[in-house]
């Protein structure tokens, strides 16, 4: 409960208990006169209050029950939070146990899979993606040959895991982290403890990164690598089932959903293909993003049965 | 804004009588539906502390109110206004989340036609307030019962639980708080709350 709301509480008790005086009369006026959210945050207060007054009235006629219940505990931010894990909980996404040391495994557009690894690391397969794993020397060595995988790593000292994704190398040994397979290279991004990475052709150069951080490693640069501080819940809403754009282009937006679905979304406006877009979606929502851009940059979307189009409208004036 | 018994401001008793109308009207017929248009508003902008900030300044408009006698459906009349401070901050700071649009379709048609069943039974709010009322702690609860319920002054509260006033006082602007968050998240209204939000968005195969 917001701080204003708690004054607006004890004001609008001790109004009602008409017991304040001249003093305090004038500094309720001035604290209603600062500011219009104290003035609505007061009528609340005094509505809550009305309310409870309307128990009065049928009070002899229902029983006032007497068990408290629970329902004060839940708050409605809780409830909405939970729903994502809670699912991952109930078992929606598929647990599979690997009996052998060699496994693949593979993902098509729009499938996220929860594989338990038989030295207890978790990994979450990203949407398109094959990983090979393989546990049988000192090293444990899992390929990421495409896509995008995040890995809960198993606490073991004497076999460091280590994702092998092209020319680009990530070790760890008890930590977690997520890694990106693309065109240029790999994009690392750690959400607990810390890795390090390296690539084909430069092994002596190995850069640490940490809870927090991500970096790029482009298969063959001409400069070092470097970590940089991210907010890894964002780029990994994936695994919730989300996208949340913090100011990306709208033209790598629409890459990022064609990721995730065979309805694939066309631009085919260039200009707004480079506004910046904030928001948080759903990955299997791609029509309800199209209808965003469309609304944000006045265009008009147009859907047949291989996928949808963005357009730059004629009239511009439709804007709301 | 006047805010205190007529008695003691005469000239203003008709200004006063229109305040208390409006209270009543806020307790009855806005307050009750407040995690409705929560739970609405949660579909459109997932952050609970966007949703607390357009819940204030909706109960802020409501404060500047003369009169509430040109509104005939309590519910309806706070969607429309959450929804138009809803879209007056989307295009301010430009951040657009589509589920919204989905969501003000449905609820265009709900503030054309408000249909009875979105009214509460009276009854069912009463008892929705006695259950508010026994959930709260024990002294807290006897504080409130003997205040609200049994129309005791606070005073005479206070000498039935042989304690001061100043603690009658506390614990009345405790339950009073603790109730205020129960309206934020239990909907009074359950046969016909919005769906509760689900996320339909993992794919995953066995």
């Amino acid at each position: 409960m917001s701080d204003i709301d708690a004054q607006a509480a004890e004001w609008a008790v001790r109004v009602d208990a008409g017991a304040i005086d001249q003093a305090e009369r004038d500094a309720l006026e001035l604290w209603l006169a600062a500011d219009a959210r104290h003035r609505g945050a007061f009528l609340r207060a005094q509505a809550g209050l009305r309310l409870l007054d309307h128990g009065r009235v049928v009070s002899k006629v229902l029983p006032i029950p007497s068990r408290p219940g629970s329902r004060l505990a839940r708050t409605p931010a809780r409830l909405v939070q939970g729903t994502g894990w809670a699912l991952a909980a109930a078992g929606v996404i598929a647990v599979a146990w690997l009996l052998s040391p060699f496994h693949d495994f593979r993902t098509e557009t729009g499938e996220q899979r929860r594989v338990a690894l038989r030295d207890g690391s978790v990994a979450i397969i990203n949407t398109d993606s094959r990983v090979g794993v393989n546990f049988v020397g000192r090293e444990r060595r899992v390929a990421l040959r495409r896509g995008e995988a995040w890995f809960q790593v198993a606490k073991d000292r004497a076999h460091p895991f280590v994702v092998d994704a092209g020319a680009v190398h990530v070790r760890a040994t008890g930590t977690a982290f997520a890694v990106r397979r693309e065109e240029q290279g790999a994009r690392v991004v750690v959400t607990e403890g810390r890795v390090v990475a390296w690539r084909d052709g430069a092994s002596a150069t190995l850069l640490a990164i940490s809870a927090g951080q991500e970096a790029f490693i482009a298969d063959a640069a001409p400069l070092p690598p470097t970590a940089q501080p991210v907010r890894t819940d964002d780029v990994l809403a994936w695994r919730r089932g989300e996208i949340v754009l913090g100011g990306e282009t709208v033209a790598s937006a629409v890459a990022e959903f064609n990721r995730y679905n065979e309805r694939k979304i066309t631009l085919r406006d260039p200009e707004a293909g480079r506004r910046t877009i904030v928001g948080y979606f759903l990955i299997d929502q791609p029509q309800q993003f199209a209808l965003a851009v469309a609304r944000m940059t006045g265009g008009e979307i147009r859907e047949d049965k291989t996928g949808i189009v963005i357009e730059h409208s004629q009239q511009k004036a439709g804007l709301p | 804004m006047v805010l205190f018994p007529p008695a003691e401001r005469g000239d203003e008793a008709d200004v006063n009588q229109s305040r208390e109308a409006i209270i009543d009207w806020v307790a009855l017929h806005i307050l009750p539906h407040e995690a409705y248009v929560r739970a609405w508003l949660m579909r459109a902008m997932r952050r609970s502390s966007d949703v607390d900030d357009v819940i204030q300044e909706t109960y802020c408009q409501l404060a500047e109110l003369d009169t509430i006698g040109h509104i005939r459906n309590g519910r309806a009349y706070f969607l429309a206004a959450a929804r138009s401070i809803l879209l007056q901050r989307l295009r301010r700071e430009r951040v657009v989340r589509i589920e919204t649009v989905t969501d003000m379709e449905t609820l265009r048609v709900m503030d054309e036609d408000p249909s009875p069943e979105q009214v509460i039974g009276a009854r069912r709010e009463l008892e929705r307030v006695l259950g508010l009322i026994a959930m709260l702690p024990p002294v807290c609860r006897q504080v409130v019962e003997l205040r609200r319920i049994h129309g005791f002054s606070q005073k005479e509260t206070a000498r039935r639980l042989g304690v001061t006033e100043s603690v009658v006082e506390n614990h009345s602007v405790r339950g009073l708080k603790a109730i205020l968050k129960a309206l934020e998240s239990d909907p009074g209204d359950v046969q016909d709350a919005p769906a509760s939000y689900e996320r339909s968005s993992v794919h995953v195969r066995h």
